[in-house]
């Protein structure tokens, strides 16, 4: 799952702003960009894109912070 | 699409219904006007098996899918009067257990999982602090590492079962920095220094379970004790949340179903200018909305267990039941009360006990507020 796949979901699909420009290394989470509500349907989402499960202990900070983490994350599922 | 229950459905929930009425309602006022846990009736119950029910076989459960456990949760709520009884029972499965069974350790199952389905034990489940209620990740309880063990400093608050329980999963910020993402989750048992139950607290309903605070005051507790990852603790709560919030109100529905029995019967049997007061639609409308309501409700719930027993996502699901089971409990108990009349506002009937009953659902689990927030939020608003 691309970056600019995660991206575009967030943006379109989360923000509901397709102006919104996420970067790479930008905080999802500190930054509150995403709510709790708005990481559980991101999780949802990559779970029915990738067809696998993400524990819930999994979706921590270091995996979700970033756009980058979360690509290693999956990575590292594959 | 199938409506049907299975023979052993049909079978299970008629025995949880006959074992609840014949044995889990006794002294009833007399404890809620108490305020008085009934260890005895918990016992009753957990013997009865329903501690286990949903917890698989190789754990000592009875290994039952969530759709046949909620059947049979609604029996026990149609049969026992006890509304707190099945509330904890409830608050317990699906808060305490599915947690625990879902992020513990062998060590940890081993240890904490085999007495509470024995009933033996009862825990408690600490998150909400005096200054964060709706807005549940905000703690200023800490667990700071210190070698192979954590300290553990805070004070929780409305605790079910925080006074009596034998040990309590507990959440607490190991990096205050990172928000609820710096939250891990904690075993901790009752008797370690610097744990503190204080006592019971009085309430407006569900008077025999008991609440209270929790204190944790220089607690030092095994590093093992960490419940899951570190930093996992917002997401382990939002997991065994979505269970709670699914499953949890299930007896509401007996309850109602209970309510509409005795309402008929009251209305056939009362009578006013010469025929019963069933026949006058002032008396019969309201009772045609209890049963609207509880069918209603049957469908949400039954849906959203059966989307949880595939892994399928019920967010949306589970944030409907939550929010119409806990206010279709009140409107039904209200009603039942206005056709009982000054009949339904002695305590003798019970009828007034279930209104109070009732309001609990509106706060406990994520308030009503909340699970409309996250309807609108899944909504796209």
């Amino acid at each position: 799952m691309s970056i600019e796949a995660l991206a575009e979901f967030i943006r379109i699909e989360l923000l509901d702003d397709e102006n919104q420009k996420i970067g790479p290394d930008d905080d999802l989470l500190l930054s509150e960009l995403l709510n709790s509500l708005s990481v559980t349907r991101l999780v949802q989402h990559i779970e029915e894109q990738q067809g696998i499960i993400v524990p819930p202990e999994d979706v921590t900070l270091e995996n979700f912070r970033t756009l980058n983490a979360i690509q290693t994350y999956l990575q590292g599922r594959a | 699409m199938n409506f049907e229950w299975t023979p052993s459905q049909e079978s299970l929930a008629a025995g949880a219904l006959a074992f609840a009425k014949e044995s889990l309602s006794s002294d009833v006022i007399a404890r809620d006007r108490d305020g008085t846990f009934s260890f005895e009736l918990w016992k009753r119950a957990a013997d009865f098996g329903v501690l286990g029910w949903a917890i698989p076989t190789e754990y000592g459960g009875a290994g039952h899918d969530l759709v046949t456990t909620v059947r049979m949760m609604e029996a026990l709520g149609e049969g026992c009067q006890d509304n707190g009884l099945t509330f904890a029972l409830g608050a317990q499965m699906w808060g305490v257990q599915t947690a625990l069974l879902h992020f513990g350790t062998k060590e940890q199952i081993a240890k904490y999982l085999p007495r509470s389905i024995s009933g033996e034990a009862v825990a408690a489940y600490c998150i909400t602090e005096e200054s964060s209620g709706s807005d549940a990740f905000h703690l200023q309880t800490t667990a700071v590492r210190d070698g192979d063990e954590y300290v553990l400093n805070g004070e929780k608050v409305l605790i079910t079962f925080g006074p009596i329980a034998e040990f309590a999963i507990v959440f607490a910020a190991t990096d205050p920095s990172a928000g609820r993402w710096g939250l891990s989750a904690f075993l901790a048992d009752a008797e370690t220094p610097g744990y503190t139950a204080h006592p019971v607290e009085d309430k407006m309903g569900l008077r025999t379970v008991p609440f209270g605070r929790v204190t944790f005051d220089g607690c030092r507790i095994p590093a093992a004790n960490l419940l899951g990852k570190v930093g996992a603790g917002a997401s382990i709560f939002s997991f065994s949340q979505g269970w709670e919030r699914s499953l949890v109100l299930a007896p509401q529905l007996g309850a109602m179903a209970r309510q509409i029995k005795e309402a008929v019967a009251f209305a056939k049997k009362r009578r006013r200018a010469g025929v019963s007061i069933g026949k006058h639609q002032a008396v019969a409308h309201p009772i045609a909305d209890m049963h609207l309501r509880l069918e209603t409700g049957r469908l949400l719930l039954y849906k959203t267990a059966w989307l949880q027993d595939r892994g399928l996502p019920n967010l949306m699901e589970a944030a409907l039941t939550k929010t119409y089971l806990a206010e279709a409990f009140r409107e039904s108990s209200l009603a039942a009360l206005a056709i009982r009349g000054g009949d339904g506002y002695k305590t003798a009937t019970g009828v007034e006990r279930d209104v109070r009953d009732s309001i609990g659902g509106l706060i406990y689990g994520g308030t009503t507020d909340i699970q409309r927030n996250i309807i609108a939020g899944l909504l796209g608003l």
